[in-house]
């Protein structure tokens, strides 16, 4: 058994192709989702001004607060809103319809405002226009708001109109929220994607699995065939090869972890020592869909490989790896069909990880442990059926 | 004691019959060969042996004993150099060699040993870094050998292993088959080479359709078969009616002239080349330089199938 | 025509490849479509889903409670850190607001005194728009809530939130415009078709990867260069070959897109759907170049799937499928700009343009650098396959001009 284990060890080591899927592969993507959301992260306090068009049909002094609000918000280098004065509806439409804004204010007679946004042109995810919009939409409701207190008061309690903490009250803008951190950091959405990212990396791993089961399987190679009748039993050849893919897919997955965490510096909850075992049962499950895959009858050895990234793809896309959409897809089906996450092993993985960063005590990491044990019980399972032959009808 | 015992082996691939009641009994020390054309079931029947294949009906027993898929005692004493070679393509050829001596033997110090033997054996210390695409096709072939003798097993299958080999690979390969058997091994080889069978085989079956047709020593198979020798004579002219009474000799079955020599072929029979002879002799007939020739495997292989062996 | 048949019977026998990744990925795209809501034109963003713990249950925090539950989608969750974490696990709600023991009476009289406002606290698991939305709504309403505590200050506390929730009812009128006369365009439609962008190059690639390798492979070069039938037209019936793949991945992608949201475009012009079609096609050109160029590279299946995902990936990636690009910043969108896929996404933008679409100067322009793309790397992939028919000594007649020689 350590014979068999210690030559396929080498003999996975130095397939090329194994060491991109199962090294190259997550270390390029991380690198990327690093990039991207660094860019993110840096971008998101700079917003560029709004640019917004302005049709002013108010009474004379109607439009007096408004204008102030307006003047406020534009003064300055970190002004929010860029706006345009345009007299009549149709040239503030004509604004609009040539992307010059991207909304249009309206004051009737009272110089009370109303919105007209452009629509949403095709936006996969969450993107900056939106986030203009929204911020439009606010700045002008909050406006509205304001007024409507301040004329309150003005009608119904003049005499506190009197106080000027009442009108500095109205421009004073306090900041109630604090967010509260229930998990062991900060969170942000984007370390989700890193823990699909290993969830994927895991699944890809299962190349390792695949390749080393198809070099023992008598009907799948003749190295396989000529290992069968040789004088080491079935069990200790299966046990080696199983052995040596685990170590692999594992070295393969803690070197993702370790450029992940450290480099990148992605939180994990602080519990490195959980993420490692976490890695160990996910490196197993891999290596028991890698067997399962390779021990498929019927099927080119070559082909195999393809299958097995398809399905990875698939899979990876209800774990959310392919942007914000996909992620706001997987949570559907999470919330909708929480059976369609169970049984996803790529999904699970990634739930490992956010497990130990969501919640303080580890249950539900050991829960999510036990799911993926129990998917590799059944992949085995099943794999040690197709494998469970010595003899073959037919080669 | 037989080695290898098959009684009445039947193997079907669906509605083809692989092995139709195969027998074959090998004894300790012999190199056995088992000949036939390409799709003869020789392949399968090492196969059925070695228990990779299952089959319909039958007895297979190895020294002694009833072969079972996990008989991992009686595996350890069997090599096999299968037709395909079956290595490792990134392991280096020692490495390959070592593990395959690792699935028969633990102890490390005496696989060392086992290891640099075998490596010697088949010529590759030259090599022993190389991967084995680096290697031409004889010597991957050899490589297959090593990996398959290693362990020194008391019974070795060789499946074909001079296919596609070039002569010199060729001979080294047969002359260590010899070796093999001298130091005590029983050997099993199959080929579709006349010659390599006829060269190192002490004894030969002869396969076709999944069939033994004839089993013995080379001369009990010439034997078997009533084809005698072949008989030329050189007579560039004939008077008339030569042909036709050397033709109405009893033991000449095809006679033919081209011009320039009369060819006979002849029934086994004790005095044929002098009936020949004295035929002409009355006749008168001038004749140069005479030719006779036993009747080779060749010869045996046609008459029994009807088929020449090579396609 | 003897190659051409043989090329494509080689593929079909492997029906395995078209079934993973022309099935199945491209079905990604309908799921990542369907996962679309085309937004209702009225509506200019999501709202999230949220939850209140009241942990004060004064009139001030039920204020607020109603206020926060009314502008999202309200969602229960229990007051526990387990019940917590679990909606944040879950993605139950996007924001969570909890109201500490206290908080309106410490409200008032830190309002009365001038002293720090209390605090609420938010859980939130991502920081999306949305968050950030309800997040100034929460600062509006208690500001507003502060002014009047301030103003009547002989009022109950109940009178400051019933003026509160009026004054925070008022809002502005807010539309959403369509600016043109043309129906509005599917958000799933465009979101599928630049899905697949990323799933035809990688079907397209890996399928012709498979093919063109399989006559590359150097025995197999040998023996057809040795054979009368000329190297040109050998390599044109191999191209062939994988043109009629990539027009059958192709198809197969338009037709599931029609299918799947044929209802959603039913108003749309003919010539606005198929010019985005258009420039699916110059996209999939794209990916027979790359395939083209794969195959002369490697003839390991494995390692041509791995270099055709992983520049599948990092491609669409940089072409803002995943993550809106206007968000990542100028370097990547530089980066982007050097890729076919920022074009793709340029020609599927304006073809589909809301403000006049179909086959616009736009779109051709955008679609023309996508074709300039798969010009470029399939002459690289002619360069390479002329490197390597020289290395392999495979005398072809036109060794001198190895650009002019598209070994295959």
């Amino acid at each position: 058994m350590w014979n068999t284990f210690k030559y396929t060890t080498l003999s996975i080591v130095r397939e090329r192709s194994i060491v991109v899927w199962v090294l190259l592969f997550p270390l390029i993507l991380a690198t990327l989702f690093n990039a991207m959301f660094k860019g993110i992260d840096e971008n998101a306090h700079d917003l560029d001004p709004i640019p917004v068009a302005i049709v002013n049909k108010s009474e004379a002094g109607a439009d007096k607060a408004f204008q102030t609000m307006m003047d406020m918000l534009s003064e300055g280098d970190e002004a929010l809103l860029a706006s345009v004065e345009a007299k009549t509806s149709e040239e503030a439409q004509a604004l609009l319809r040539d992307n010059k804004t991207i909304g249009t204010i309206t004051l009737d007679e009272n110089g009370w405002p109303s919105l007209e946004l452009s629509a949403v042109s095709g936006e996969t995810g969450v993107s900056m226009e939106q986030v203009k919009r929204t911020v439009l939409a606010d700045v002008v409701d909050d406006f509205c708001r304001t007024r409507t207190a301040v004329e309150d008061i003005m009608e119904n309690d003049p005499q506190a109109i009197r106080d000027p903490e009442i009108v500095r009250s109205f421009v004073r803008l306090d900041d109630y929220t604090s967010e509260l951190r229930i998990t062991h950091s900060q969170t942000r959405e984007y370390v989700r994607y890193f823990y699909a990212l290993l969830g994927f990396a895991a699944l890809m791993a299962a190349n390792v699995g695949l390749t080393a089961v198809g070099a023992i399987q008598p009907n799948i190679s003749p190295l396989g065939a000529r290992r069968a009748i040789s004088g080491t039993g079935r069990a200790r050849t299966l046990a080696g090869s199983i052995a040596a893919s685990w170590l692999v897919s594992f070295l393969a997955l803690v070197v993702a972890f370790v450029y992940i965490r450290f480099v990148l510096g992605v939180e994990f909850g602080g519990r490195e020592a959980a993420c490692i075992l976490g890695i160990a049962v996910s490196a197993l499950m891999a290596t028991a869909f890698g067997a399962l895959v390779g021990a498929l009858p019927h099927v080119p050895a070559s082909a195999k490989g393809g299958i097995l990234s398809g399905i990875t793809c698939l899979l990876s896309l209800f774990a959310g790896l392919y942007g914000t959409p996909a992620l706001r897809l997987a949570d559907q089906v999470a919330r909708n069909a929480p059976w369609a996450t169970a049984v996803n092993p790529v999904k699970q993985v990634s739930n490992l990880f956010y497990s130990l960063y969501v919640y303080t005590d580890l249950e539900p990491f050991f829960q999510t442990l036990g799911v993926l044990a129990l998917t590799t019980a059944v992949f085995a399972l099943v794999a040690a059926l197709m494998m469970r032959r010595q003899s073959y009808a037919s080669l | 004691m037989a080695i290898v015992e098959v009684r009445n082996l039947v193997k079907r691939y669906g509605e083809v019959l692989a092995l139709d009641h195969f027998n074959l009994q090998i004894e300790e020390g012999e190199i056995f060969g088992l000949l036939g054309p390409n799709g003869s079931g020789k392949t399968t029947s090492i196969n059925c042996l070695l228990q990779l294949l299952t089959y319909d009906k039958g007895d297979i027993l190895l020294f002694g004993e009833p072969m079972r898929p996990n008989s991992y005692d009686i595996k350890r004493r069997i090599g096999v150099v299968p037709q395909d070679v079956a290595v490792f393509d990134e392991l280096s050829v020692r490495e390959n060699i070592d593990y395959f001596c690792g699935l028969y033997v633990s102890d490390g110090a005496r696989r060392r040993a086992l290891v640099d033997e075998a490596i010697e054996f088949v010529g590759l210390r030259d090599y022993t870094k190389f991967r084995p695409r680096k290697l031409s096709g004889g010597l991957k072939r050899r490589l297959n050998i090593a990996c398959g003798i290693v362990h020194k097993p008391d019974l070795i299958f060789f499946d074909e292993p001079t296919v596609a080999v070039d002569p010199q690979s060729r001979n080294a390969i047969l002359g260590g088959i010899q070796r093999l058997n001298a130091e005590g091994a029983t050997v099993v080889y199959t080929s579709h080479y006349m010659e390599e069978v006829e060269q190192i085989c002490s004894r030969i079956m002869i396969m076709d359709r999944g069939e033994s047709l004839a089993c013995g020593t080379k001369d009990d198979l010439v034997r078997m078969v009533s084809t005698g020798e072949k008989v030329e004579v050189e007579a560039p002219d004939l008077p008339g009616g030569t042909l036709e009474a050397l033709g109405a000799l009893p033991f000449v079955r095809r006679i033919s002239h081209d011009g320039t020599s009369i060819h006979l072929l002849c029934d086994n029979g004790p005095h044929n080349l002098a009936t020949i002879l004295g035929v002409l002799q009355e006749r008168a007939v001038v004749f140069g330089r005479v030719y006779s020739e036993p009747p080779t495997l060749n010869d045996v292989f046609l008459e029994i199938t009807g088929k020449e062996l090579r396609d | 025509m003897q190659v051409f048949r043989a090329a494509l019977k080689a593929f079909f026998r492997h029906p395995i490849y078209l079934l993973i990744y022309v099935v199945l990925l491209s079905c990604m795209g309908v799921f990542m479509g369907m996962s679309m809501n085309d937004a209702p034109s009225d509506e200019y963003l999501e709202w999230p889903r949220v939850a209140v713990v009241d942990r004060d249950g004064q009139e001030l925090s039920q204020g607020l409670r109603a206020f926060v539950l009314d502008q999202g989608e309200a969602v229960e969750v229990h007051d526990s850190e387990r019940a917590l974490q679990d909606a944040v696990m879950q993605e139950l709600a996007s924001y969570i607001l909890i109201i500490p023991k206290g908080f309106s009476a410490d409200f008032a009289r830190a309002a009365a005194t001038g002293a720090k406002m209390p605090e609420v606290q938010v859980i939130i698991s991502s920081q999306s728009m949305d968050v950030t939305m309800m997040d100034s709504l929460v600062d509006e309403y208690l500001g507003v809530a502060r002014t009047y505590t301030v103003a009547l200050a002989d009022a109950s506390q109940s009178e400051v939130v019933a003026r509160t929730n009026t004054a925070m009812a008022h809002t502005a009128n807010v539309s959403v415009v369509q600016t043109t006369d043309a129906p509005p365009l599917s958000n799933a439609f465009l979101v599928y078709l630049q899905f697949e962008g990323y799933t035809i190059l990688l079907s397209i690639a890996v399928c012709s990867a498979v093919v063109i390798s399989r006559f590359g492979r150097e025995e197999m070069h040998r023996r057809v260069a040795a054979s009368p039938v000329p190297q040109l037209s050998v390599n044109l019936q191999i191209a062939a070959a994988c043109l009629v793949i990539m027009l059958a991945c192709w198809a197969f992608v338009c037709v599931l897109g029609l299918v799947a949201f044929g209802g959603r475009i039913a108003g749309v012009a003919a010539p606005v759907v198929a010019a985005a079609l258009a420039a699916l096609l110059c996209y999939s050109l794209f990916g027979l170049a790359f395939g083209f160029l794969v195959g002369q590279m490697t003839d390991n299946e494995l390692v041509m799937n791995a270099v055709s995902n992983i520049t599948g990936l990092v491609i669409s990636f940089l072409g803002g499928v995943w993550i809106s690009l206007d968000l990542v910043g100028e370097p990547i969108v530089t980066i982007a700009k050097f890729t076919p896929v920022y074009y793709y996404n340029g020609a599927i933008k304006a073809a589909l343009d809301p403000a006049g679409g179909g086959f616009t100067s736009e779109a051709l322009a955008n679609m023309g650098i996508v074709c300039l793309f798969a010009l470029v790397v399939f002459c690289i992939g002619l360069a390479i396959s002329g490197i390597r028919a020289g290395r392999m000594g495979v005398w072809n007649g036109s060794s001198t001009k190895q650009l002019s020689h598209p070994a295959a």
